[in-house]
């Protein structure tokens, strides 16, 4: 039912992934995120962005990977109490092999204006840098890369972050997941329409009106370092996670 | 010749595969012997049953199966139907409901919603029934629904159980049902 297509340069079907432990997922992907991409979680609000990042964040955690939660739009306090309530989330794991930021915090600490200078971006790449290391993460979610790149004033240093973020962070064996924040209805997959481009991998989520019903899909638009389906998938947000199956051709030719 | 549903349901469900995939055809006189016999087979063998049900509303289905002596508490309800006649009646353990017998993808993704908490380790899933979701979906969308659930289900080793009264189910329905289906079971009167 699914439709492949090359993602890249190799089909990396034996290459080491950084399994999501979404059943549905990781099939879709031919085993997993290859090692050391930066994807794109693209999606409107609601759409279930923060829930999906978190849900591969902490599936790699239960896994015995250490990741790291970089939120730009909530507190640390707000996000693990939001995390509390899916039954995939183990509240023993956080400061062990989760490790959640505030990036108010985290400007604050490093002296960082509203709006990020060239100096400004360099010191942040440099605390991602240090942070993975000092954790020893292999994983990482930015939630959201919008909402960093949005202090950023111009388009070409938002471009060049995204570059040096990615690289920075593959170099260090970390395998990103940053949520972007996009408008309902539009066909973009990001803000600035730049960090798409520059991502290994993006994931598209958004809503399909179905005989006047809206369903959640997700469908991978690209990932380099693998084949990978680039069918749309429906999908539910349940207290066990995100569950995945086929969308029925009925419902495309209704959409 | 009265027949003798609960035998024929129990000996064929016996003698299938764990993981067959099962079209029960029966009349409408034995629509709900035929139901409670699926049941009655499952609480023998103690196993789960998720019970897709676009006939009639869950709660129902409970009262009359608890006022015959036969015991629910093995049963996972994804309900179509009771949301659309307004009577839901608040949430229930064992029960996911859905807003319309239209939902297909919905009614996959509680029926996955099911198997991640009950594990499909000696599951049934029993359709009740695919003429009533015949109401309310063309036989395209019905085909492809039956084919994805019934394959994704024979993979991992459960068992799937489609029920649909002959009176009211097209011929073409019927066609598709034996195709996607390992056997078909006739309870019917004989003769």
């Amino acid at each position: 039912m699914a439709e492949k297509s090359g993602g890249g340069e190799s089909p990396g079907a034996g290459e080491a992934r950084a399994k999501t432990g979404i059943s549905g997922l990781d099939s879709v992907l031919n085993g997993g995120i290859p090692l050391g991409n930066l994807v794109l979680l693209s999606g409107a609000c609601g759409t279930g962005k923060t829930t999906l990042a978190l849900e591969m964040l902490v599936n790699g955690a239960r896994a015995g990977e250490a990741g790291i939660f970089f939120s730009t739009t909530e507190t640390v306090e707000r996000v693990v109490e939001n995390a509390a309530s899916f039954a995939f989330f183990e509240k023993g794991l956080v400061n062990k092999k989760l490790h959640f930021y505030d990036s108010a915090e985290v400007f604050e600490k490093l002296n960082i204006s509203a709006d990020l200078s060239d100096k400004d971006v360099d010191a942040l790449l440099k605390w991602f840098a240090k942070t993975v290391k000092d954790e020893g993460a292999t994983r990482m979610v930015i939630d959201s890369l919008t909402g960093v790149c949005q202090r950023i004033s111009k388009p070409e240093l938002i471009r060049d972050f995204t570059l040096k973020l990615g690289r920075a962070l593959a170099g260090a064996g970390v395998t990103t997941v940053a949520t972007s924040e996009t408008r309902a209805g539009e066909s973009a997959y990001s803000t600035f329409g730049v960090e798409d481009a520059v991502a290994d991998g993006i994931v598209l989520l958004g809503n399909h009106d179905s005989r006047g019903y809206l369903l959640r899909t997700i469908q991978v638009v690209k990932m380099r370092g693998t084949v990978h389906s680039r069918a749309r998938y429906v999908f539910d947000l349940t207290s066990h996670g995100l569950i995945m199956v086929p969308m029925l051709k009925a419902s495309m030719r209704e959409g | 010749m009265p027949v003798e549903v609960e035998r024929i349901v129990q000996q064929s469900l016996e003698e299938a595969a764990p993981n067959a995939a099962i079209a029960l055809m029966c009349d409408l006189n034995f629509y709900f012997q035929t139901m409670k016999a699926v049941v009655e087979y499952a609480n023998k063998q103690n196993k789960k049953v998720i019970y897709v049900t676009s006939t009639i509303p869950s709660s129902v289905i409970k009262q009359q199966l608890e006022a015959e002596g036969v015991s629910v508490s093995n049963l996972y309800f994804v309900d179509c139907i009771s949301f659309i006649v307004g009577s839901t009646g608040g949430e229930k353990d064992n029960t996911a409901y859905i807003e319309s017998p239209t939902m297909l993808e919905n009614i996959m993704l509680k029926v996955e919603t099911w198997l991640k908490q009950v594990g499909t380790k000696g599951t049934i899933l029993f359709l009740d029934a695919m003429n009533t979701l015949a109401m309310h979906n063309d036989e395209k969308a019905l085909s492809e629904f039956a084919y994805y659930l019934i394959n994704s289900l024979r993979v991992r080793q459960v068992m799937t159980l489609v029920l649909s009264i002959h009176e009211q189910t097209p011929e073409d329905l019927e066609v598709i049902l034996k195709l996607v289906c390992d056997s078909a079971i006739d309870v019917k009167e004989s003769g």
